[in-house]
């Protein structure tokens, strides 16, 4: 019985922390890129994908961070909020892998943000991480 | 104290989006200027040009930087991390005089 309670009780925990590590990068990534927006257009129309795409992919992506980030705030779209955030990290973990194993014709540099630190390979990972975080979120969320 | 534990999320939130704006606020001097070479003997300036449409800068092997504060890799500043190349794609944009 005192086991099953430290178990309700870590999982609860396990969920709390989750959820705000999904809404600090959500909300910093997304207001961030709001505010450098030339910064991080100029970063995005660097990528290996045409500019047309880039023009678009540079105004979405930070509109759907923050977006996430406020359907995970809400206690009735959380499951949503989840869900989307699986469904953009696995787009940003395959495009980042995808670099780091130069696909593409060339490898652009990150010219801005955490790329410049931390590299395509250790991003996949954190990437990865996050991802995996955001599906056992979903879990968690699910059973309550 | 369950409304207030409720509330925790939008706190987080609201506290991130300070920070956001806190570290993120452009700082580039409005008076720098950028150069960049594809060769190293001719240069164009790309201060007000745009990166992803008037030039690149690709990840290289070469220790070398991307853009430089001057026309010139050995007597100026580099701007942005080493290791980068640059690749012009506005064929309009004239070379500088040396």
């Amino acid at each position: 019985m005192l086991r099953y309670r430290y178990y309700m009780i870590s999982r609860k925990w396990i969920a709390h922390i989750i959820l705000w590590t999904l809404i600090v990068m959500w909300t910093y990534t997304g207001v961030g890129k709001l505010v450098a927006y030339q910064s991080f257009r100029g970063a995005i129309l660097n990528q290996p994908f045409p500019n047309a795409i880039g023009a678009y992919v540079s105004i979405i992506v930070p509109l759907v961070e923050v977006l996430l980030a406020i359907l995970l705030i809400n206690l009735k779209t959380r499951v949503l909020g989840f869900m989307g955030s699986i469904a953009l990290m696995s787009a940003f973990t395959t495009y980042v892998g995808l670099v780091w194993v130069e696909a593409f014709e060339r490898v652009p540099c990150g010219c801005a943000g955490i790329l410049e630190y931390v590299g395509w390979e250790a991003h996949f990972y954190i990437n990865l991480s996050l991802l995996l975080l955001a599906m056992i979120g979903l879990l968690i969320a699910n059973e309550k | 104290m369950n409304t207030l534990k409720n509330r925790v999320p939008l706190l987080v939130f609201i506290l991130t989006a300070f920070a956001a704006f806190a570290f993120n606020m452009p700082h580039d001097s409005p008076f720098q200027s950028e150069f960049g070479s594809p060769d190293g003997s001719e240069w164009y300036d790309v201060t007000s040009a745009q990166l992803g449409q008037d030039y690149l800068c690709v990840e290289d092997e070469e220790a070398q930087h991307c853009t430089y504060d001057q026309p010139s890799s050995t007597m100026s500043n580099p701007i942005g991390d080493i290791e980068r190349r640059f690749v012009l794609l506005n064929e309009d944009l004239e070379p500088i005089e040396l």
